[in-house]
């Protein structure tokens, strides 16, 4: 929901994936009738008004409406219609003696055409999502390569780093084109990941995205964490003035961002905070049986995975807004009222990438086992090491220095000391990045697999 | 409509599954039937995505599931056993999220959430909170939510364990009712449910099919080759054992149950390959040409609990476990 383009992108997949059943159920309601007419007539009837929509995601009632009366005419002819359903159900008319076997012909179902579904709206705007997002963003990141040395004069080395930035961003790039121009799903053999470029997908994240907002901010925890947070919040802004009262404060900003996000009291509550929000996430669902129920709907193990990630990073940036809060409060303390907002802001940004880092890896703890409290403890051990134990280390003067530079390639506190004095570099941002991704994705495995079902 | 092909499936070192091999064809009704332990559960699992199979191959109206486990399983409702529900949601609000998950554009799904409410008669509690209903309605959710998205394979694991009769008739009915529009596959072991609701018997024991067949070829399969008769006949119980088991094609004669001479005797033959109707007239015979006049002659056919047990347990068990209770009853 961060962005406007693939907040409208979400939503009208959802409606075009509304006429995906009916597509799906035209082989099994008419025996062998060719699928293509009456798959593509609501794919393409849909995919004229819904054109200017897309440029203008702003308004979502007109892009809803025209692409779900669009999905529901062609359903009406396809199956009975849900409306008129009722009837024949309620009145037994022995249908059940009538209907037994047209097996013969069902034996041999059309698994063919089932291989190559119809083009469809939803994925053609996600393709064009795709495009846009990698687009821009491997320009960006493509021209950065391509100017810096990366501290070496190797040719071969800087060529490999050049090439292989320009394949993380085009890649996905062109395989956003494809489905934007096709309207189909890159077959596998092009996109053997599996990256997500169908509509439905995205509508399918919303749904489960939706439902896990509510459950965080509907349950006590939340608050309870809140609570915690903003004791300890009010204990840091007492610290910070009286800092700002006792020594003559250079830099308001640096001074903001350093209390308010790079703080050792900081790194403790969140190694107690962030695990306490995360725990029920996927643990929960496995205790209650009720991962069953959402892993046989036509979702996909990545998709609830994101959906908890996300719903509960929401929560995280919900709850952290309020810090701000303080900083609006001093703004008219401020010598000469020009308060330095570079490195408040970038420092909540860090505080934003550490928060979406400590959910990653408490999503993954909760993926691993059905018992909550475990899911807790394992996480927040694992972040009271990275966060609390490692920078302690490091203050260790007598470390060899192979050890110190790994401790502090891989601890948060480097990367967050940079953010607090304002500067964003590429390498805390791709430590963020591939760090979420990676336990992501093991929580992905972890959801997957067999442990607890 | 539904294929399983060879079905294995291994927990660990636990062999869950030993080649399951079965079909259902478009618009058949299907009971899955088996001790406890037996694999129902494993084997709908493994149909809807679930668990991952370990040899083997199903196939969703042509679709493997392994190729294609988003496209199969929206061709499948699924009321998982025991019923999960999410219990902090309003019924109504419940079957519109999984409305929503299963791909269902907005517009169709208010459409879809009502004729499930009404198909399942939930109409009066829609707004009310799913930890809050009977376990009746709880399993009516249930099914709600398995109905969602029209599916046109229903797969029901145990639909009506844990309901009290009222229940049980309601859900069952239900249904029968269901039967109509889906083709279902459904597991229980509530044998009158399975006789009342399915055309069609696949038996699981140990992981293994142990019968597959329509309800009445599994009668006459499994039948038990006797008939009860009584006569009426002034002899001691001794005299007619030895004519009646010295009748044409007869195995044995037992006598169950003898008030006194002059009064009703009753007996239980059991006879060879020949058909029931050569036993009934040699029977006949006898009673005119003695004059001894026939009371009752009863061909015994084997409710399904006996064919279910024969099946799963074996001859030996079966034997023991279900004559001597015919013969009391």
């Amino acid at each position: 929901m961060s962005e406007p383009t693939p907040a409208g992108e979400e939503r009208e997949p959802a409606d075009a994936a509304g006429a995906e059943p009916t597509a799906s159920e035209t082989p099994a309601d008419e025996a062998e009738t060719p699928e293509t007419p009456a798959d593509e007539t609501p794919a393409d009837e849909a995919e004229t008004p819904e054109t200017p929509a897309d440029e203008t995601p702003a308004d979502e009632t007109p892009a809803d409406e025209t692409p779900a009366d669009e999905a529901e005419t062609p359903e009406t002819p396809a199956g009975e219609p849900p409306t008129a359903a009722p009837a024949p159900v309620l009145e037994p008319e022995g249908a059940k003696l009538a209907t037994p076997k047209p097996a013969a012909t069902r034996a041999t179902p059309p698994s063919p055409a089932a291989a190559s579904p119809p083009a469809q709206l939803g994925t053609r705007l996600a393709g064009a999502a795709w495009l846009t997002l990698f687009g821009v963003f491997g320009f960006v990141l493509v021209r950065r390569v391509y100017g810096h040395d990366f501290g070496t004069t190797n040719v071969r080395v800087l060529t490999l780093i050049r090439l292989a930035s320009l394949a993380l961003t085009a890649y996905p790039a062109l395989l956003g084109l494809y489905a934007l121009a096709t309207g189909r799903r890159p077959p596998a053999r092009l996109n053997p990941l599996g990256a997500p470029l169908q509509g439905w997908w995205y509508q399918g994240l919303w749904a489960l995205t939706w439902r896990e907002l509510k459950q965080v901010f509907f349950h006590p925890v939340a608050y309870i964490v809140l609570f915690v947070y903003l004791a300890i919040n009010g204990i840091l802004m007492g610290q910070l003035v009286e800092y700002f009262a006792s020594a003559n404060a250079g830099g308001a900003g640096r001074s903001f961002a350093y209390f308010l996000s790079n703080n050792f009291l900081l790194w403790v509550s969140l190694t107690l905070i962030c695990p306490a929000l995360t725990m029920r996430t996927i643990a929960e669902e496995r205790r209650g049986r009720s991962l069953e129920l959402l892993l046989t709907a036509p979702v996909t193990e990545t998709q609830v995975v994101l959906s908890k990630f996300a719903a509960t990073l929401g929560y995280f940036l919900f709850m952290t807004a309020f810090s701000l809060v303080y900083v609006l409060l001093l703004v008219p303390y401020v010598p000469g009222g020009a308060m330095d907002w570079g490195p408040i802001l970038s420092g909540h940004l860090g505080l934003s990438l550490l928060g979406a880092f400590a959910i990653a890896c408490g999503v993954f703890t909760s993926s691993l086992t059905r018992s909550q409290i475990l899911a807790y403890l394992i996480s927040a051990s694992l972040l009271f090491g990275l966060l609390v134990i490692v920078p302690i280390v490091l203050q260790n003067r007598g470390l060899p220095l192979a050890v110190r530079g790994l401790l502090s390639h891989l601890a948060v506190t480097e990367h967050q000391d940079q953010f607090a004095s304002g500067i964003v570099s590429w390498r805390s941002l791709s430590y963020y990045a591939t760090s979420v991704t990676l336990l992501l994705f093991l929580a992905v495995r972890g959801v997957a697999g067999q442990g607890g079902r | 409509m539904l294929s399983v092909q060879n079905l294995v499936k291994f927990y660990g070192d636990f062999h869950a599954l030993k080649g399951i091999d079965f079909e259902v064809s478009q618009g058949e009704v299907v009971g899955l039937l088996g001790p406890n332990g037996a694999g129902k559960s494993t084997t709908m699992r493994t149909i809807v995505g679930y668990l991952p199979i370990t040899r083997g191959r199903i196939c969703v109206d042509g679709l493997d599931i392994t190729h294609y486990p988003i496209e199969s399983r929206r061709r499948i409702g699924y009321l998982p056993e025991h019923t999960p529900l999410y219990g902090d949601m309003r019924v109504r609000e419940f079957l519109s999220y999984r409305a929503q998950l299963k791909g269902i554009g907005w517009r169709a799904r208010r459409a879809q959430v009502d004729y499930v409410i009404e198909a399942t008669g939930l109409l009066d509690r829609t707004r009310q909170s799913i930890d809050t209903l009977s376990k009746g309605y709880k399993q009516r959710v249930g099914i709600a939510d398995a109905l969602v998205g029209d599916p046109g394979l229903l797969i029901l694991d145990e639909p009506t364990i844990g309901l009290d009769p009222t229940q049980i008739l309601e859900v069952r009915s239900l249904m029968e009712r269901l039967a109509q529009r889906h083709t279902v596959l459904l597991s229980t072991h509530i044998l009158p449910e399975v006789e009342r609701v399915c055309d069609r018997v696949i038996v699981i024991a140990q992981g293994a099919i142990a019968a597959d067949d329509t309800i009445q070829d599994l009668r006459a399969r499994y039948s038990e080759r006797a008939v009860r008769v009584a006569l009426r006949a002034d002899e001691t119980c001794d005299a007619l054992k030895i004519a009646l088991s010295q009748l044409e094609g007869v195995v044995s004669a037992e006598p169950l149950w003898s008030e006194h001479e002059g009064t009703r005797q009753v007996f239980f033959l059991r006879y060879g390959e020949e058909p029931e109707e050569a036993i009934s007239a040699r029977v006949i015979a006898l009673s005119q040409a003695r004059g001894w006049p026939l009371v009752e002659f009863t061909p015994q056919r084997p409710s399904l609990e006996q064919v279910f047990v024969r099946l799963t347990m074996g001859e030996a068990a079966s034997a023991a476990a279900a004559s001597p209770g015919e013969r009391v009853a």
